[in-house]
């Protein structure tokens, strides 16, 4: 069993008290060193860090440890503006950098930052386009959609992005993970219902953590 | 597949309850009500060695990483202790 270190910096904490806990997990030999990515909670606003403009600090300060969003709303940003931050987390890292990405689910936050906050069935359809996007972007691929484009050649490629797809959801988010993703995660009541889900994998890879047994794939 | 949930690990019982105190009061809920809402969910807590168990369990279900989930950033205390539980599993 691998440990990572997961904190909630919406909650309260300057980036100084980020790099504490970092450089912490770091000695204490944990695999990685992950983040939410929110600009306000429910419960009322807090100081709090952007998430790739903080692990741009974290990836000078540690050497071994693995930097993890978990994750990064596809409603906050374009996916070309997150494929080229996870592109530079990875070159700044040396191959660090895990993304996750999700629908984003807080609208409180979208309405107090004045973000937009499609309906649900938007905001699949959108992460789906949207790990489509990343994905070729990091391999110098094109893609049309409805919603996200590209055909632009971004460079440097990344060395080793894993991408995470993450959600409590029993359906479409082990699906998109097993499509496009490395990995997955969900809560801890959620696990034995995603391992009983059949989830068809357009990939047909063993994902890296071995989230989506290759026999459903087919 | 990992999974992400709440960490509240310690070296010893004493130092746990401290660290469950802390943690009921950040959520608003009495340490009865979150204790029972953990055990119902399965989330490993308590030292290292009561934990294990647990963490054992979601490994022989599939998972392969546990993202310890701490709320509280501000909180040196609680982070450096349970930082000294945690690296007597890794």
């Amino acid at each position: 069993m691998q440990f990572s270190f997961m904190t909630e910096p919406q909650l309260g904490g300057t980036y100084h008290d980020l790099s504490r806990a970092a450089r912490l997990t770091e000695q204490a030999g944990l695999v990685s060193f992950a983040r939410a990515d929110h600009y306000y909670w429910a419960a009322g606003p807090k100081p709090t860090t952007d998430a790739f403009t903080s692990f741009g600090g974290l990836a000078r300060e540690l050497g071994k440890t693995r930097l993890a969003i978990l994750v990064t709303p596809i409603t906050f940003r374009h996916p070309a503006v997150i494929s080229k931050s996870a592109a530079t987390l990875d070159e700044m890292t040396d191959g660090r950098f895990d993304l996750g990405v999700g629908t984003g689910w807080m609208e409180a936050e979208h309405r107090a930052f004045g973000i937009p906050f499609p309906s649900w069935k938007e905001r699949f359809a959108r992460l789906e386009e949207a790990l489509q996007y990343i994905r070729a972007s990091f391999s110098g691929q094109t893609f049309e959609g409805n919603y996200y484009r590209t055909d632009a050649e971004a460079l440097p490629q990344p060395r080793q992005v894993r991408v995470m797809v993450g959600g409590s959801g029993p359906d479409r988010t082990p699906r998109l993970a097993g499509t496009y993703a490395e990995s997955t995660t969900t809560l801890p009541s959620h696990h034995q219902i995603w391992r009983r889900r059949s989830t068809r994998c357009a990939r047909r890879q063993q994902p890296q953590d071995a989230t989506l047994p290759r026999s459903r794939c087919r | 597949m990992s999974v992400m949930g709440p960490a509240v690990l310690a070296g010893t019982a004493s130092v746990f309850a401290k660290l469950m105190a802390e943690a009921a009061r950040f959520r608003n809920v009495t340490v009865e009500a979150l204790t029972e809402r953990w055990r119902t969910a399965g989330v490993p807590m308590g030292t290292p060695e009561q934990a294990a168990p647990a963490f054992a369990a979601y490994e022989q279900a599939g998972v392969s990483k546990y993202y310890l989930q701490w709320l509280d950033l501000t909180d040196h205390r609680g982070i450096d202790e349970l930082m000294a539980a945690v690296s007597s599993l890794v």
